[in-house]
């Protein structure tokens, strides 16, 4: 070990000899730590043989006891710690669970209005592709929007941010959902992770500060795997397993933290005014007969590797799992919301600048009907957002850029003002796209 | 089913449910049940392996037990083919095969066979031969009941990487078990604590660093990248195998069991020799008594015992694979054993000995001990001799591109941590004596690993432990 300190030490003093020695003073005093401590532990102790375990104790070691204690304070800790607000008011801002904290906190102190509360849930699309400030203004008094939406979010985080937020499951005039229409999962699963919907991870992180221990049966078996059931378990009950990559950078940089939380107010008022990328990928085209992408020298490989996944064929079983991980979620809304006012808007956000022509009919089916029981979800056509499926109004294969972002809030605001205008307010509408095309 | 996931868990405690209610002779019939079972979720046909071995061994022992001395030899060379074969055609065959396809000019996988390695072969193999051998010497009676000597071989906690448990050690624990004491329970529980704390906290987060660059290591050029890697190597190996022994150790005294010590502190060893007194003991102690010392019995010349450290040592690095990079492995131990040999031999009574012998050179003895300790372990870890060559010249490049430093602020100060709990460790053997600690005391430090495991333990990938490729 010290041999390998010194040769980096050595490595970096070369590598930019003019730098103070701060590697140097570092490594020194790392090295009389080193030596102190040896030096230190070479004078055993004589109390006990080496490493033999003890086999006799002078007091009673209430084994049980002392084993219950610890596990009951263990989770009272906890409990008190990430249960409550303390640590989700220190998230970092721009992880996953801190945007979704962020969005949660806002809505419980947003003050209640007369006007028509609607939100807007979904996830990078929906913040690429949605302005709530653009869409307040075009629809006038009386209507306020609220982007709801976080990168990465999924069904199952809408679920539990709307129980959180909306616990009367009245304080929204109408809720939008974006969902897929088709059968067909929007992205092809990697192959190194099958069953990428019914082993969703990453939901165990984004719906943390959301979950509460009588989630933990429920939430622990919407997964396939023990091994996640156990994670999803734990994140229920102990929830420091869920914010663990959190803690840990809490933990690396607690400054750089304190100054990222300072800076919060700043960053939500960035993203309320942001008008979207400016970027867009005209002059791309795609083939669909040799299902191929041609791209100018402009656009990043990435994004072209973005595009050639955006139109790969999806395998059966991915599907199956989509349709199922939909369904339970998306269900699980649809089911909350079933015997009160507020309106569910299930809309098809622009799938991308390209759209793979369905392969055969099981690939333009839908169960989506299944899930429609109620009057007031409202299914938007297929066919309302179909004209921005265009490159020019993408930056990448999934996100809208600002033109995008300026249609597609246009046209839901237009539809949202037609289908539901003043005088009929509180009636209910029978909703004329009760299923998908 | 490994001792870090949720499942071996869930199967430990149920064994534990199972197992006190139930007098001893029934309990150990489930031990065994259990072991089985717990083997089976590998692979239920190399199962049968065992049980073949078992039985074999179990056989051999019974007739060793009552026949002439003539005779005796020969069963101990059936049990050692048999022992010794099983292993060598599961771990060795192919690397005999492709080395002979290479001397014969063929390509060098011509010869080779789709074999998959059983999961502690190694293991069992040496605990069994240590059952014949002691019949065979008189130092144990052959075991009558064969569910006795089933469980020896099978027991879970130690069947997929040890420690190697002697015939004769654990079978008068089965003979004479007793409940454990509310002392030994607690010191099983640190000691399963330690373990996981071992494991899941320190291991796998080098791990992280390693896997990432031994993935590619063309990916990472220069001698940062080379350093950094080779030290969380180092320090995932110990943490990692001596996480397994702990939590091993701790599951057997929680059924009543003991297992020998296998670690202490090994890397605050102050030269070669203390080395191998704490790193892998029950192996080391293994060879000792069944290869060094059979070997050495009526020769005692300077130059025999160096021979017979080589052989011993060349013995386990083939035992720990069957590949060059073993083999070198051995031989380079050997090669500073009797080095060290000699040198203790050269410098007696000389000023040298009265310097290195001071209080104030052992941290500087630590020191040059750990140098020539971490160069080798690289062999563990690259998969060809090839990786290592080019690990070892990056590694000793001091010629641009530097690279970058990989380990980031988080596993480097779980070294220091590390560093510190071992020296106070060395001192006072603090973690021994939490099990009578007062209650007050292990209270705070069960919450106080709980929280550890639960904030800082890697979970979004579950590592394998290293030894269990062996």
């Amino acid at each position: 070990m010290y041999l390998l300190l010194l040769i980096s030490a050595a490595v970096a003093a070369r590598s930019d000899p003019s730098a103070v020695p701060w590697g140097w003073i570092g490594l020194a005093a790392l090295l009389v730590f080193l030596y102190v401590g040896t030096f230190y532990g070479a004078a055993r102790g004589k109390t006990l043989p080496k490493n033999e375990e003890p086999t006799s104790s002078p007091r009673p070691p209430r084994v049980a006891l002392t084993l219950i204690a610890a596990v009951v304070i263990f989770l009272i800790l906890d409990g008190a710690v990430f249960h409550t607000s303390l640590y989700t008011s220190v998230l970092l801002p721009r992880s996953f669970a801190g945007r979704v904290q962020a969005v949660v906190t806002r809505e419980r102190q947003r003050p209640p209005t007369t006007a028509r509360n609607v939100l807007v849930l979904g996830d990078s699309r929906v913040t690429e592709g949605f302005a709530a400030q653009q869409a307040n203004a075009a629809a006038g008094p009386g209507w306020e929007f609220i982007n709801g939406a976080v990168p990465g979010l999924t069904a199952c985080t809408w679920y539990y941010m709307l129980r959180e937020i909306d616990p009367d499951k009245n304080r929204y005039f109408a809720i939008i959902l974006p969902v897929e229409y088709r059968d067909v999962e929007p992205r092809p699963a990697p192959a190194d992770r099958p069953g990428e919907y019914l082993e969703k991870t990453r939901d165990i992180h984004l719906a943390a500060p959301l979950l509460r221990y009588t989630d933990a049966i429920s939430f622990a078996s919407s997964y396939g795997s023990w091994t996640n059931r156990y994670r999803a378990f734990a994140a229920c009950v102990l929830r420091g397993f869920a914010y663990q990559s959190d803690v840990l950078d809490l933990v690396e940089h607690p400054f750089e933290r304190v100054k990222r939380l300072g800076q919060a107010d700043k960053t939500a008022h960035a993203q309320e005014t942001y008008a979207g990328s400016k970027q867009n990928l005209v002059g791309v085209q795609y083939d669909p007969k040799s299902e191929t992408i041609t791209t100018p020298p402009q656009v990043t490989p990435a994004v072209k590797a973005m595009l050639e996944r955006s139109i790969a064929k999806r395998t059966p079983q991915g599907s199956a799992d989509w349709v199922a991980y939909r369904k339970r979620w998306v269900g699980a809304i649809l089911r909350r919301y079933a015997n009160s006012e507020t309106r569910i808007v299930l809309m098809q956000l622009p799938r991308g600048p390209f759209v793979r022509p369905a392969a055969s009919p099981a690939e333009e089916s839908s169960t989506m009907g299944e899930l429609i029981q109620n009057p007031s979800t409202v299914v938007l056509s297929q066919d309302r957002f179909a004209d921005l499926e265009s490159p020019e109004f993408f930056f990448d294969a999934l996100h809208p850029n600002a033109l995008g972002r300026q249609r597609i809030t246009d046209a839901l605001v237009q539809e949202l003002v037609q289908r539901f205008p003043p005088e009929t307010e509180g009636e209910r509408q029978p909703a004329p796209d009760a299923s998908p095309r | 089913m490994q001792f870090n996931t949720v499942e071996y868990w869930l199967f430990f405690a149920a064994v534990l449910l199972l197992f006190y209610p139930l007098p001893f002779r029934y309990g150990r019939v489930l031990l065994l049940a259990a072991s089985y079972a717990f083997y089976a979720n590998w692979s239920s046909v190399f199962l049968l392996l065992i049980i073949a071995s078992t039985v074999v061994d179990y056989t051999l022992g019974l007739l060793l037990g009552s026949e002439r001395v003539g005779r005796k030899r020969l069963l101990l060379i059936i049990s050692l083919v048999v022992n010794l074969g099983l292993l060598g055609f599961f771990k060795y065959y192919n690397f005999f095969a492709s080395s002979a396809a290479e001397v014969v000019g063929k390509p060098a996988h011509a010869f080779v066979l789709n074999i998959i390695l059983p999961v502690g072969i190694s293991f069992y193999t040496f605990a069994s031969l240590s059952y014949t051998i002691d019949v065979y010497w008189g130092r144990m009676k052959p075991v009558r009941n064969i569910i006795d000597y089933a469980l020896f071989v099978s027991f879970f906690p130690h069947l997929p990487a040890g420690p190697i448990v002697r015939a004769r050690q654990f079978i008068s624990q089965i003979w004479t078990w007793q409940k454990p004491s509310a002392v030994v329970v607690q010191s099983g529980i640190v000691l399963i604590l330690s373990g996981l704390v071992k494991k899941m906290i320190f291991a796998d987060r080098f791990a992280i660093t390693v896997n990432n660059y031994f993935s590619d290591i063309g990916a990472h050029p220069g001698s940062l990248p080379a350093a950094s890697v080779t030290g969380a190597f180092f320090l995932q190996l110990f943490f990692d195998f001596s996480g397994y022994t702990d939590i091993a150790r701790g599951c057997a005294k929680l059924l009543g069991f003991e297992f020998p010590l296998n670690f202490v502190r090994p890397y605050l060893a102050a030269n070669v020799v203390q080395f191998w007194q704490r790193w892998h003991i029950s192996l080391g102690r293994w060879v000792h008594d069944y290869v060094f010392r059979p070997l050495t019995s009526h020769r005692h010349g300077r130059f025999v015992i160096a021979r017979n450290l080589m052989i011993t040592m060349l013995l386990v690095g083939f035992w720990h694979g069957a590949s060059w990079q073993f083999i070198i492995w051995g031989g380079y131990y050997g090669f500073l054993l009797v080095t060290y040999r000699f040198y203790r031999h050269a410098t007696a009574g000389t000023i040298v000995r009265r310097i290195t012998g001071q209080r104030a050179f052992i941290p500087v003895a630590v020191a040059l001990t750990t140098a020539f300790n971490i160069f080798p372990l690289l062999l563990f870890r690259t998969p060809t001799l090839h990786d290592t060559a080019m690990v070892l010249r990056s590694l000793c490049s001091f010629k641009p591109p530097y690279g970058h430093w990989l380990l980031t602020a988080e596993p480097c100060t779980l070294f220091l941590i590390a560093f510190t709990i071992a020296i106070f460790e060395e001192r006072t053997h603090w973690i021994e004596r939490m099990a009578t600690a007062p209650a007050f005391v292990r209270i705070c430090g069960y919450v106080l690993v709980f929280l550890a495991l639960e904030l800082f333990s890697v979970t979004e990938q579950q590592v394998p432990f290293v030894y269990f490729q062996f």
